[in-house]
């Protein structure tokens, strides 16, 4: 079975560590002194009434808004300054609330542009097909399909991903994301816009694959059930800074966050 | 050789170039605005209303004021069916709209090339003949009426996109069409409209360059060239800055062609256009992104 | 198995057909290498660039003032691809802060500025009326003999075909797709996106500065007007035509810009072929967005995947 080795090799096994981050757009403090740690392996659920900073502290953890302030560090390495890029071949690896995919390619190919961090031949290995980048082609050819078998994409994995459905569309940006095991991996509301079936379809194969190969997870997600069921440690963010942190069940049922999270809505509580 | 009215004579004649500049810059500012695309075969739409215009004067002996207006008219005429029956059936693909410009830029400068010639010719004078000012500096009468043209046009235009409801409609229709469309603004119609619009801008400016030049069927391309550039410098998006830098091009490309003769224009404005890439800051340079989600 | 037969009909042209059509095959293969190159550029990595004819221009200018120079024939194709290398980086430096329509109009004054150096060196190039090229000879080898210049294309066009298929396989290849279709999505895997524009800008002007060199000693003739605008844009043309990122697409699209003027050449209205070519994209671009390789493909699959079901449902 070809084997793709694992980014991850600057040691460490992605201890994350956020110290008093601040961004702000335009003037306007989105997240702020935001500090926490997440612990490697762990699957951490990021929760919050919409405008809390969950979308905007992902973005920051992957580079893709500038932090003003505070630093961000991945096993002792510094990322804060560094571009979303860059970030990625550390092994923080984001999915996209609204799901970004090579729309010409197809399922398969946009899988294949994973193995971007798994290490590749010279450019000159690459365009006369030397045997280092015969090799690289059958071992990301490799990766791809096992990881399209884990997720049960198989059998679309050659068609043009424009023409899928926006929960197997989902699942291929997951497999696009898992073909190099990543250190981090950040997810914006997964389960958003996939049906119950789909959502614990979604929730098993992430739980299968992460107890086989395990890496830190931050999910931001609205279905306080699937975050109680998925995760073993909770966020709650409420205009831009932390208000809980803990074990999930705890946090979901911390009144301030439920102030925060449901308003006055709920009365029946 | 150099002299204080040699020196008035020269930033006299970049006011003129620039002038003309602007009235077909709003044109493209316009289109943009409204469609955030960008019209490739804008000169050559010009260029087909002039070459009208002419061959109606000269063949036909139509009145010039007339051949003129028709000349505008066949222009808006092919800027609007570019709107109505190429940009509003294009697959929903991004960058096809400049692809087929292009292509109607192609085929229209070698439509005018089959059928006027390819040799250059001379247009009419449009009071390039009427001397205003002649002592030691000499000001024809068409860059008294290109100068007021583009003053006129530049303070016209920005009380129309920005004190208006018809510019509100516009601003909205380009922000986000289904929500502008949701308020009741023809977003379609008013597309199409200001495509057409910006034909009588092109129009008016190719006949004002042809009355000073010989033109042929490319004459046109480079003119728009520094157009485009102009407004690239400033951004489409915004409105004084491309403005004023379709005035700044055409200055400083008049002074480049005074100290460096009339070949020096091309790399002058290479230079240009490299150290300002250079010098701006990248977030003024910022243009459609993919929406950050 | 392609390739093969690539090479098996390539061997056996000149033994089937004249002089004549073997000089029209040749340019074909000319153009294909150019339209190649194009095709990694905007095909692939979706990058406009309004200045291809230029890259062709600079090394069909090699060749042309080789001569007067006496630049050695071993050295010439050394200095084309160094020059590509260079200018095609030059050019794609404003991808570090530009893309999209500003960087095509920065594309377009280098065109100008290179049109416009041909014409203010007229003492060296001959100016806007051009200058004839000195056929390149080397032992029995003469550019000028229609089978030697058909072999130098055949090989020439064979390894570009072979790189640009090889790199659809790469990690490179991977990268142009994914800065084309999405740079959000590129950023989020780690592909450095200014570095994949560069490599796809100075590999694009390899292919067109190394056609263009054979191209000048097979014609025996360069003018600046080959490599204007309009000459880029009939680029753009051939592309789209033959079908954005696919290799055959672009050979499809070189047959179209050698063939469709010698036809209209041969009629007597040679001035149709720019008109035509306008009206070509325009109607491509709304009605084969995919170009003729594209939708054939598609059209492939469509039919495969009804045969495939009246399979299941009759077995």
């Amino acid at each position: 079975m070809p084997e793709v080795e694992p980014l991850s090799s600057m040691g460490g096994e992605g201890r994350l560590e956020l110290r008093q981050i601040g961004v702000s757009f335009g003037g306007v403090a989105a997240v702020r002194d935001v500090s926490l740690v997440f612990r490697p392996h762990v699957i951490t659920g990021l929760v919050g009434p919409n405008g809390a900073g969950k979308t905007t502290l992902l973005n920051a953890i992957s580079g893709f808004a500038s932090v003003e302030r505070g630093t961000i560090e991945l096993d002792r390495s510094e990322l804060t300054k560094l571009p979303a890029a860059q970030r990625a071949h550390y092994g923080v690896v984001r999915g996209f609330q609204t799901v970004r995919l090579l729309e010409g390619e197809t399922a398969f190919d946009n899988i294949l542009v994973g193995c971007e961090r798994a290490s590749q031949p010279n450019i000159f290995a690459q365009l006369f097909n030397l045997p280092a980048q015969r090799r690289s082609w059958r071992r990301d050819r490799g990766a791809a399909a096992e990881i399209a078998e884990r997720l049960g994409i198989s059998s679309v994995a050659h068609r043009p991903v424009a023409e899928l459905p926006f929960a197997t569309r989902r699942l291929v940006e997951l497999a696009r994301i898992l073909v190099v095991r990543p250190k981090v991996l950040l997810l914006d509301e997964p389960a958003a816009g996939l049906n119950a079936h789909g959502r614990r379809q979604l929730t098993e194969t992430l739980q299968a694959y992460h107890a086989v190969s395990p890496f830190t997870m931050i999910v931001i997600e609205h279905d306080v059930d699937l975050v109680r069921r998925m995760c073993s440690e909770c966020v709650a963010l409420a205009q831009g800074s932390v208000i809980a942190t803990g074990d999930p069940g705890h946090v979901l049922d911390d009144p301030e966050v439920r102030r925060a999270y449901f308003g006055d809505q709920v009365h029946h509580a | 050789m150099f002299s204080s009215a040699n020196a008035i004579q020269v930033t006299l004649g970049g006011l003129a170039t620039g002038s003309l500049y602007a009235v077909i810059l709003f044109g493209i500012i316009l289109v943009f605005q409204v469609s955030r695309s960008i019209n490739f075969a804008y000169g050559p739409t010009g260029m087909l209303g002039t070459f009208a215009s002419y061959a109606l004067y000269s063949e036909f002996g139509l009145p010039v004021w007339f051949a003129v207006l028709i000349g505008i008219g066949v222009t808006v005429l092919i800027a609007a069916l570019t709107d109505l029956l190429i940009i509003r059936r294009l697959p929903p693909q991004q960058g096809f709209d400049v692809v087929v410009t292009l292509g109607e830029l192609l085929f229209l400068t070698a439509l005018a090339q089959l059928v006027f010639g390819a040799s250059a010719q001379s247009y009419l004078k449009l009071l390039t003949d009427v001397p205003v000012l002649s002592r030691n500096i000499f000001v024809n009468g068409n860059d008294v009426l290109a100068v007021v043209l583009g003053v006129a046009v530049a303070i016209g235009g920005y009380f129309v996109l920005n004190s208006t409801s018809l510019g509100v409609s516009l601003r909205a229709a380009a922000a986000d069409p289904s929500v502008a469309q949701s308020v009741g603004i023809n977003v379609r119609g008013l597309r199409t409209a200001a495509w057409a619009v910006s034909g009588v801008f092109v129009a008016v400016g190719a006949m004002m360059f042809a009355a000073r030049l010989s033109v042929n069927a490319f004459y046109m391309t480079p003119i728009v060239i520094n157009v485009f550039i102009a407004g690239m410098i400033g951004g489409l998006d915004r409105y004084w800055p491309p403005m004023l830098s379709a005035f700044g091009i055409a200055l400083y490309q008049s002074w480049a062609m005074y100290l460096f003769g009339e070949a020096g224009g091309v790399p002058a404005l290479f230079i240009l256009v490299i150290v300002i890439l250079a010098a701006v800051p990248k977030r003024l340079l910022d243009e459609r992104h993919e929406a950050r989600a | 198995m392609g390739f093969g037969i690539f090479i098996v009909i390539t061997a056996l042209l000149p033994f089937v057909i004249g002089q004549y059509y073997l000089y029209v095959v040749t340019q074909v293969m000319i153009y294909a290498i150019a339209t190649l190159g194009l095709d990694v550029l905007y095909g692939r990595t979706g990058q406009l660039s309004l200045a291809h004819a230029s890259f062709f221009g600079i090394g069909a200018y090699v060749a042309a003032l080789s001569n007067t120079f006496g630049v050695p024939v071993v050295l010439q194709p050394v200095l084309v691809l160094g020059l590509a290398v260079i200018v095609g980086a030059l050019v794609a430096i404003p991808t570090l802060r530009l893309s999209g329509l500003r960087l095509a109009l920065v594309t377009l004054l280098f065109g100008e500025l290179f049109v416009w150096l041909i014409d203010h060196a007229s003492n060296l190039t001959g100016g806007s009326q051009g200058m004839t090229v000195q056929p390149l000879t080397l032992g029995p080898f003469d550019s000028s003999e229609p089978l030697d210049g058909y072999a130098l294309a055949a090989i020439a066009s064979l390894l570009a075909t072979v790189m640009c298929v090889q790199l659809g396989k790469t990690q490179y290849g991977r990268r142009m797709l994914a800065v084309r279709d999405s740079e959000l999505a590129s950023a989020s895997v780690g592909i450095p996106i200014v570095r994949t524009k560069i490599a796809a800008f100075i590999l694009s002007a390899i292919l067109a500065g190394a056609a263009g060199w054979i191209y000048a000693y097979v014609v025996g003739f360069v003018s600046p007007t080959t490599f204007d605008l309009f000459g880029s844009v009939n680029f753009l043309v051939a592309v789209i035509l033959g079908g954005s990122g696919r290799v055959l697409g672009a050979w499809c699209g070189a047959l179209y810009i050698v063939l469709v003027p010698e036809v209209f050449s041969s009629i007597g209205y040679p001035n149709l072929f720019p008109i035509v070519g306008g009206a070509v994209m325009i109607v491509v671009a709304m009605t084969i967005p995919r170009g003729l390789v594209g939708s054939l493909e598609k059209l492939g699959e469509t039919l495969w995947a009804v045969r495939g079901r009246r399979g299941r449902a009759g077995g």
